[in-house]
């Protein structure tokens, strides 16, 4: 992967997008390298809205990266209505409800807020 | 079919001391206004039909207000028949979201409870006073953190220290790729026996407050869940008192229906399995349990502290001795059941909870006069401390004084009127879509911002209070002051932010984050 521009992402979500975007990074190894995912031993503000959640953390080569996990992400949501996902990165946190789905860019938008410095 | 409402309006955040209203998005936001909106739609017409000289134009909003929560007091001047028509009138404007107007109108009543709870439980207090103390260890940190032109701080700084130094390194190169070669990282230096002796403590300590939303028993639940237990029933309470039956079983049928590992309603299935064939589960009974669960300390009774290990005892006494009879006066059903599982009695953990509360108010007194920083950092703590301690001793009293006026639904709400604190109400945003103008920004309180959405005509609000409604204050003679909760919202804030190894995805501490940045400092977040 191209080392230089990586930077650690961590998505909590449930189970079922954890695994879907779990496959995007094993999927792309030139562009992400899974450090971890599965049932999160955490507490967060995310329980409180979803039942079972899972933590996916990878480090990813930036916007390429992103708009793997967009797509997903916005195909996700539109399937499950009722859905969100946490996304963290050094510099910030960024909710994603799937009410925010209304278009892939929108998604996109957001996940790279996260990474806004 | 009404759908089940999957948003949580309200959040249990005893970093607050008062109710948090949080809208994630804009489309929740709207969802929401648009559920408001018909409530308010169906009290006013409700109004009118009573009384036919009122024309909607005549209408305020304070009094549709005033007639939607039925005078507030729930001393309701409707009939029962009354009751259950306005609460099917809402059903029938959308049976589909029904379940939602249900859940948006009663949502107050609920994050209500949840702060009532909070500054009356003696566990809860104890969760105060440990914050205390990381408080007055953080002061001494703070000149650490940012000596020798400090840019960034890795958060939480326990997990950062817990880092070997290649994996430390790894981080390091990782962020300044994402900051750029023009950001300089300088990180405290964090050697001093004394600093680390410090964050030790801190570390302990925050290790104990966690303690709250960690699942015990391998069970997938926490103590927070029991605090939402008491809190639902409260609610489902007040939507029959004020809308009716059938709005109230739609609600609870909707609840009953959230699934296994929901938090919200596992307390009252898992009692409704030890029912016996033909026995009612009352909301009085139920309420006056799940309120028992939340009087434990570990200071007085350390076994029986935690609010898990207290629904277990219930459990274990229920399914030996039946369901208390539902006119058993909370004290008496208090009484066997401690006496049943040995624990201490509610009476002499309040007291005791109260006493320490008031020696820790004296302790902080003490480091206040002997402090000679210069920084009235261990000021705002003594004073926000001090503010709530008073609040816990005054629910106590009451509480010892009529535990029914607490612990019993009917008593609680009939009741509140003359005696409850009234909180403040904060409503946070997490995506920049709520806009203001500039000149505008007076009307909202306490206001932090989007800074980097913000513009000079226009402010983006990240969040804002409401206090208490100036009209209404004539009857309500104890509001929770507005000054404090936003000190102690910084302050947990803050070291939360710097510290806790839990609720990383609080909205708080981007904020916090943010804030740091605009003073020339980093918080970068170190993710496992």
């Amino acid at each position: 992967m191209a080392k230089p521009a990586g930077f650690m992402v961590k998505i909590d979500a449930s189970p079922e997008l954890v695994g879907e975007l779990k496959n995007v990074v094993e999927s792309n190894p030139d562009l992400m390298k899974l450090e971890s995912a599965g049932p999160s031993d955490q507490p967060s503000h995310l329980r409180l809205g979803l039942a079972d959640v899972e933590t996916l953390i990878a480090i990813v080569n930036g916007a390429v990266a992103f708009g793997q996990f967009a797509h997903s992400i916005y195909k996700h949501f539109k399937e499950k209505k009722a859905e969100r996902l946490m996304v963290q990165t050094p510099l910030r946190t960024v909710e994603i409800l799937s009410s925010d789905a209304t278009s892939e860019e929108r998604i996109l938008e957001l996940l790279q807020s996260s990474i806004r410095v | 079919m009404a759908k089940a409402f999957s948003y949580d309006l309200g959040v249990f955040d005893p970093t607050f001391p008062g109710i948090t209203l949080h809208f994630p998005n804009e489309a929740t936001w709207k969802q929401v206004s648009s559920y408001t909106g018909l409530v308010f739609n169906a009290a006013a017409s409700d109004m009118v039909q009573k009384d036919p000289k009122l024309s909607p134009s005549d209408l305020t909003t304070g009094q549709v207000l005033k007639h939607v929560s039925v005078d507030l007091n729930f001393n309701s001047p409707l009939e029962e028949a009354d009751k259950e028509s306005l609460g099917r009138s809402l059903i029938d404007a959308d049976p589909d979201e029904a379940v939602g107007y249900l859940a948006v109108t009663s949502s107050h009543i609920h994050e209500r409870r949840h702060f009532h709870d909070w500054i009356l439980s003696p566990y809860a207090a104890a969760i105060s006073a440990m914050r205390v103390e990381v408080f007055m260890n953080y002061a001494q940190l703070r000149g650490a953190l940012r000596a020798g032109g400090t840019t960034a701080i890795p958060v939480p700084i326990t997990r950062w220290m817990r880092k070997t130094p290649s994996e430390q390194k790894e981080l390091l190169e990782m962020w300044q790729a994402l900051l750029g070669d023009a950001v300089v990282l300088r990180l405290p230096e964090l050697t001093d026996p004394d600093v680390l002796a410090c964050i030790e403590g801190i570390e302990r300590r925050y290790k104990s407050i966690g303690m709250l939303f960690e699942p015990v028993y391998g069970f997938d639940l926490d103590a927070a869940s029991l605090f939402e237990a008491s809190a639902l029933l409260i609610q489902t309470q007040a939507i029959h008192d004020s809308l009716g039956e059938t709005a109230h079983m739609l609600f609870l049928n909707s609840m009953a229906d959230q699934g296994p590992k929901s938090r919200y309603t596992w307390f009252i299935r898992a009692l409704s399995g030890l029912r016996r064939p033909d026995e009612i589960l009352e909301v009085d009974t139920l309420t006056a349990l799940a309120t028992w669960c939340l009087l434990g300390s570990a200071d007085s009774d350390l076994p029986n502290s935690n609010p898990l290990t207290r629904m277990f005892h219930v459990v274990k006494y229920v399914k030996e001795h039946g369901f208390p009879k539902v006119d058993t006066p909370s004290h008496a059903i208090f009484a066997e059941i401690e006496g049943a599982c040995g624990a201490v009695s509610y009476v002499d953990v309040l007291n005791r909870s109260v006493q320490l509360g008031d020696s820790i108010v004296e302790w902080l007194e003490k480091a206040v006069a002997e402090d000679h920083s210069g920084s009235n950092f261990a000021a705002g703590v003594a004073q926000a401390y001090t503010y709530l301690q008073q609040c816990h001793k005054y629910m106590a009293g009451l509480f010892l004084n009529d535990p029914d006026g607490y612990a019993k639904p009917a008593g609680y709400l009939d009741r509140n009127l003359e005696k409850w604190p009234e909180p403040a109400v904060r409503y946070t945003f997490g995506q920049p879509f709520f806009r203001v103008k500039r000149a505008n920004l007076g009307k909202y309180q306490r206001s932090t911002l989007f800074e980097s959405e913000s513009t000079a005509e226009e402010a983006v609000l990240r969040q804002y209070i409401d206090p208490f409604p100036e009209d209404l204050m004539q009857v309500r003679k104890i509001c929770f002051d507005i000054q404090v909760a936003d000190n102690w919202q910084y302050l947990c804030g803050l070291v939360d932010t710097m510290f806790a190894e839990y609720n990383r995805d609080q909205p708080e501490i981007d904020y916090q984050r943010e804030r740091a940045r605009k003073d020339g400092l980093y918080l970068l977040e170190v993710l496992n």
